[in-house]
This record gives C-alpha cells, structure tokens and sequence, in this order.
C-alpha cells in the first residue's frame, strides 16, 4: 500500500482490531493444543469480579501471563484484588504460592478471602537477590495455578524472562508493584492501576478504582468500580464508571 | 541364644531384638531375629568364627560375660541346626547352671529326644493333636509312620523336624547389614574449578543411590562437605519433600548452592552423608495432591525441594492458623520439608538405616536421626491442633500486611474526640476520615506478657486503610497492619 493511499484512520484501526482478533485467535488454539496433556482448567481466568472481567475481550486472565498490579499508594487494596483473582485461578485444585520478601504477608487475611490454606504455599525471602530466582522458579512449575508476589524493583531483561518463565509454566502471575513502576516498561499482558476512593460515608464498603493501563487485545473500558465489603463475604463487585457518571450493578 | 526380654508389646520386643541383632554383630556377621509372634531368641552363624574367638566355649563365655554386662540374661546353646539350638536354648537348660550348653553333632539326637514337641517351633494346634495321642516328646515322632504324619498334620511338622535334625537345610534370616550412607571422594591434586567438583559430587550421589535404589529407599536429608587444603569446610544441607535416589535431581539442588560459592584454596576432598530416608514409593499426594495428576505432584516436589534447597527450607512453609487472639501469633508456619519427613506412614520423624557412628555425626554432637526427629515441632504441633481456630470465615477483618513490629505512630488528637484525626506515616500526613472499632484484645496472661489494645480500622480521606491500635497500658498509638 503505498503513502498515496492510505486507508482513513477508522479504516485503519479497523484493520488493526480485525487482525489482532486473528492473532488472539491462532494463539488460543497453539495453547489449547499444548495444553491437551496436562490442564483441564479452563484458558481463561476471571478475575473474581465480573464488572472487571467485562473489561478484557476474553472476559479474564490469560493462563501462562503476567499481570501487573500497579498499587497508586500504601494501604491502596491492590493486593486484595489480586488474591481474589489467585483464588479464582487456583480453583480449589491447585496451588497458590506467595513470596514474601517483607515478611508481611497475614495468611489469616487471606483465608477470610477465601483462600484454601492447605493449598496455599508461602515462601519467605529476606534476600532481593533471590526473589526473582524464586519467582522465575515457581512461575516455570506447571503445577502452580498462580503466584502472587510484590516486587519493588524489575528490570526489562528480567521481566521479559518472567514473562516467559509464566508461558512455560501456564500459570497465572500476579505481581504488585509500586506507583513509580508505572513509569518502567513492562512485559506484564495486562496492566492495572488500583486506586482507593475515599468512602462517601461510614458503610462498610470499600471502594477501589482499577484502570486498564495496558492490555492485550481488545479492551471494551477503560476504569472500574469494584466494591469490596467488610463483611463475612469480602468478594461484590462492580461498578462501571462511564463518562456520564457512575452505575452500579450488584 | 533366649534373652529376657520382658517387654510385653510385640513390637517393641522385635524393636529391642533387631537393636541386640545390630550390637551382635561384634560376634558374627550373621545374626537373626526369630521369627514368631512373641520373639525372645537371636541366632548368629559362628560357623568359621572358632579361629577368631578360640573356641566355641569362649565365644558362647564372651558372648554371654557382654550380655551380662548390659543387664540381660541369656541362655545359650550351640549346636548344628537352628531347630537344636533354639530347641536347647527354649527347653534344655536345666542341665546348664552356666547356661551355655554346647551340643555336638553326634549328640544332637538324642539331645532333641528327651525334649517337648514344643521344642520343634511347630503351631499349638498341632502340639494339641498330637498330645491327644499320647505323642509329647520329640523321640516318640520317631516311632510314628512318616506318611501319616504327613497327611493328618501337613508339611510343617515335618519340615520343622528335619530341620532340626539336619535333613533339611533352613536358612538364617539375617538382618541386612545397614546401609553405608555416606561416600567420600578425594582428590589426588586439590581442585580449584567448577567442573571437577560437579563432577566429584555426581560420582559420589551416583554411588549413594545405587545403594539405596536396591532397598527401595530415596534420600530425604543429605548433606555435603566440601573441604578445602586449609581444612576449612563448607557444609551444604539438602532437604527434600520427596524422597528420591535420581542422582541428577540431588545433584541439580547441590548446585544451586555451588554456583555462588568461591574457593579461596583448592578443594581437597568432598564427602556426601545421606542423613534421613524414606521408602521411595512414598508420594507427598496427601499434601499437595494436584487434582489427581501424578505429574504435577512431582513437578510440584521438585519446585519445593529446589525453593528449600536455595533457601533456608524452614522459610518454604504452609501457613496454619492458631486459636490465639493475639493477632501476630494467630498464625504459624509449617515447613514443607518437615511437613513431609512428618507425613511418612509408621515413621514419624525417625531416619531410615543411617549409621550413627559416621564422622559427621560425631561433629554434631549428637545422632543424625535425633537430629530430623524434629521433635519440637511435633509436639508443638500436637499442643496447636489441641486449639481448634476459628473457622476464617468467621474471624473479623483482617489486613493482608501486618507489619512485623508494630509501629508507634504520632498522631495528633484534638480534645473531644476519641479517635485521633491525624497521623504521620513515612514522612506523609494522613487524615482520618472513618474509623470502625474499637476490637478489643487482651489476651497473654499466661506468657507474662499481657497484651492489651483496641483495635481500629480506618480509612483515610485518600481511602487508604489502616489497622491500628491503641495499647491501653499507656495510651499511645500504633500501626499494624495495611489492607492492602
């Protein structure tokens, strides 16, 4: 196609949507035949909160992706989210491991959102150095359903082998990062931003804002509400915050 | 040889004879343990031993002057059978005040005759038939027909009888030798590269497994010595999940340890000691059963034996929550590898055929197999599941971060108010917007350190959520926690 005739903008972008379906398309059916041998869990990974899945084009996480949890503050809920969507992963078969270089993480938080702690693996690393070994290592283990880990600092190179590490493996790999992670290039398939809200009143619910920073394919919004309750069942969703104002639906 | 075993529990009889058939190997290399439901005699082959010991006599003196010395008293009897000796040892003694009675093979007849048919091993069923007819010794089976014999009571009594007379050869059940679990390799010239010591390490676990292959056995602990000209070592520990003998696999975990190491001499020598192992059937799919796919078990065991063989294995844990209201202490973990050596069926904690008299050993102090014993966390574990924890569901909310210290906050109250309104965090100014609480924790009496605080939770005008508290001894405030 030469300069001289070049399709009009929406025409292009037409182009461009039509073909990265065709690619989405071809590369679920390469997974699914490599998959024949092992997985009977489904390609396809909501993320606990159907007003969050509605966002991605395949209605949840890919299997065998990254996905970056960008937390905009301290206290921000971002890993609450993502230990749902580990939940959801895991599907009650399989195994969830944490790395936990703080040495903060309170697995009875956990358990109250639903996690089976009889499958549930925490790995404590006090050294740096050794976090990304041991990330590498369990997002390459087949018969981990999902890691969850904060990591403060990642580099391009050794992103990219935790992006293959995750292929390999075809788990799920859910790493938060602080705010100045957002300026650093990343090899996550999906990027979200969790904001807090501040409560309008003293109800129980907690309100966080996650924005799609980058993704894959097809997105069909950009921001979500997603409530999170206090009570005994942590897990609501969802809200969608358009232009025009907020909805909610339970 | 019968010994006074008064134990009443079968097992722990056979238990304290296999432990006797080990210490008389001083003697002979080959003992055994009678086989019966109530075992009380050991039977060594001395055949060939009188060069060694001199005589029979003194052998059968030594024997006993050593049993003596350990609190046990035996009867012995030597003589060319099994049947006759467990025979005379069981029933013959009375003409012994020493207790040793030595039967020569000419004498061996007539010395069974006099003697019950208990003598013969044979089943009390077939002592009872006979004495209904009129048959109670030995020398009377003689004037039997052999072929009645044979077709009202079986095989057995006579097979039990040629046995002792000789006619038929019976085999010693020994006890297996224990395994050498340890293997060593020196170097002629000391090493200082990579690949010769990789290499080393190969050959040693090659020959460890051949030696445990053939029992069935696979290695749960093991431990490595590297040791340099200046006879400094490096000590390598290994624990695994899953016991295996595949050289390769241990050798992939040693590495992870070899690579970052530096030499500053050469290497002189290296020794592997195989410190605990199981039987290698034994699969973790209690633990972490992957929805029934055997591969993904073992994938699993293989990413938890290389996590625990990096890092310190008591950090790769299971977490287990606890019936304490102290939040920090509401929850502990189980190491995987524990977990593991704990879950193997009849053998809790204890190692397999280790020797103990390894020089390793004696560095340590004590016995490798006290040492997996993990007796602390047993016990600790018994005295937890004693508490029933509250089912999660049930708990109050809890943040996903508690910090490890509670951290003293300053906040800035203004009179009137319960809550303070302001607090500084890392350098940033927050505003309290909600607050939920107070939750109530006094708890620890019994640890003498009484613990009293009321808990908050609350959201900041930025909508962050803390958990903090307020320690009723003095008032001043503190956080802990981080809803993440």
């Amino acid at each position: 196609m030469t300069p001289q005739q070049s399709l009009p903008i929406p025409a292009q972008r037409q182009l461009v949507d039509a073909l990265q379906r065709k690619i989405d398309r071809l590369e679920v059916r390469a997974r699914g035949a490599s998959e024949a041998d092992g997985g009977e869990l489904p390609e396809v990974v909501s993320s606990g909160w159907p007003g969050l899945d509605r966002i991605f084009s395949g209605r949840g996480f890919r299997r065998g992706t990254l996905v970056e949890w960008i937390a905009a503050c301290p206290a921000s809920g971002a890993e609450t989210l993502a230990l749902v969507a580990a939940r959801e992963a895991c599907g009650g078969q399989r195994v969830l491991v944490v790395l936990d270089q703080e040495g903060e993480f309170y697995p009875p938080a956990a358990a109250r959102a639903g996690i089976d702690l009889d499958r549930l693996i925490v790995v404590r690393i006090p050294a740096a150095a050794d976090l990304l070994w041991a990330l590498d290592q369990t997002l390459r283990c087949p018969a981990v359903a999902a890691t969850l880990a904060w990591v403060r600092k990642l580099d391009g190179r050794s992103f990219r082998r935790m992006q293959l590490a995750a292929e390999e493996g075809g788990g799920l790999g859910l790493l938060l990062r602080p705010a100045y992670a957002e300026s650093e290039p990343s090899w996550a398939e999906v990027r979200l931003r969790v904001t807090p809200l501040p409560a309008p009143d003293s109800h129980t619910c907690r309100q966080l804002e996650v924005e799609l920073l980058r993704c894959r394919g097809l997105a069909t919004a950009r921001k979500v509400m997603v409530e999170v309750l206090d009570a005994p069942d942590p897990l609501h969703s969802v809200g969608r915050r358009t232009a025009s104002g907020r909805q909610r639906s339970a | 040889m019968l010994a006074d075993a008064a134990s009443a529990d079968a097992r722990q009889r056979r238990e304290t004879l296999q432990a006797l058939a080990e210490w008389c190997r001083q003697f002979s290399p080959l003992v055994a343990v009678e086989e019966s439901p109530r075992p009380d005699c050991l039977f060594l082959d001395i055949t060939g031993l009188e060069r060694i010991w001199g005589s029979q006599s003194a052998l059968a003196e030594k024997i006993r002057a050593e049993l003596a010395q350990r609190g046990w008293s035996a009867h012995l009897a030597i003589a060319d059978t099994l049947g006759v000796a467990w025979a005379i040892a069981r029933f013959g003694m009375q003409d012994a005040p020493s207790k040793i009675r030595i039967v020569a093979v000419s004498d061996a007849g007539p010395a069974l005759a006099g003697l019950p048919l208990a003598a013969l091993r044979l089943a009390d069923e077939t002592i009872n038939l006979l004495g209904q007819l009129g048959v109670f010794q030995v020398g009377q089976l003689e004037a039997l027909p052999q072929e009645d014999l044979l077709s009202r009571f079986g095989p057995e009594l006579l097979r039990r009888w040629h046995q002792a007379l000789g006619r038929v050869p019976e085999p010693l059940p020994a006890v297996p030798l224990p395994l050498d679990l340890q293997a060593q390799w020196t170097f002629e010239y000391p090493v200082a590269a990579y690949e010769p010591i990789q290499e080393a390490i190969a050959q040693l676990l090659e020959t460890l497994g051949t030696r445990l292959r053939p029992q069935g056995l696979g290695a749960l602990r093991l431990q490595c010595r590297i040791r340099d000209t200046a006879g400094r070592e490096e000590r390598i520990p290994v624990g695994l999940f899953q016991p295996t003998a595949s050289w390769r696999h241990l050798a992939g975990l040693i590495q992870i340890h070899l690579e970052p190491m530096v030499w500053q001499q050469p290497v002189a020598d290296i020794a592997i000691e195989v410190l605990a192992t199981a039987p290698l059937k034994h699969h973790q799919q209690q633990l972490f059963a992957c929805g029934g796919q055997p591969r993904l078990t073992r994938q699993l065991a293989a990413l938890i034996d290389r996590l625990s063989s990096r890092l310190d294995w008591r950090q790769v844990a299971r977490p287990r929550l606890l019936a304490d209201a102290q939040p920090e202490l509401a929850c502990t973990y189980d190491a995987l590898v524990d977990l593991a050596l704990q879950s193997l069926p009849g053998r809790r904690g204890r190692a397999g055929a280790a020797g103990t008299n390894s020089p390793l050993a004696q560095r340590h102090g004590k016995s490798p197999q006290r040492q997996i014993g993990s007796q602390p966390v047993r016990l600790a574990a018994r005295r937890a599941a004693a508490r029933r924890p509250t089912a999660p569901r049930e708990l109050p909310p809890r943040p996903l971060r508690l910090v490890r210290r509670p951290l003293a906050l300053d906040m800035l109250s203004l009179a009137g108010h319960q809550l303070p309104v302001r607090f500084t965090l890392d350098g940033q100014l927050h505003q309290i917007a909600w607050s939920w609480g107070p939750e109530r924790i006094e708890t620890g009496w019994w640890r003498d350190r009484l613990v009293g605080r009321d808990y908050y939770r609350i959201e900041t005008s930025t909508g962050q959520r803390y958990w903090i508290f307020r320690r009723l001894r003095d008032g001043r405030w503190f956080l802990h926690g981080l809803f993440e």
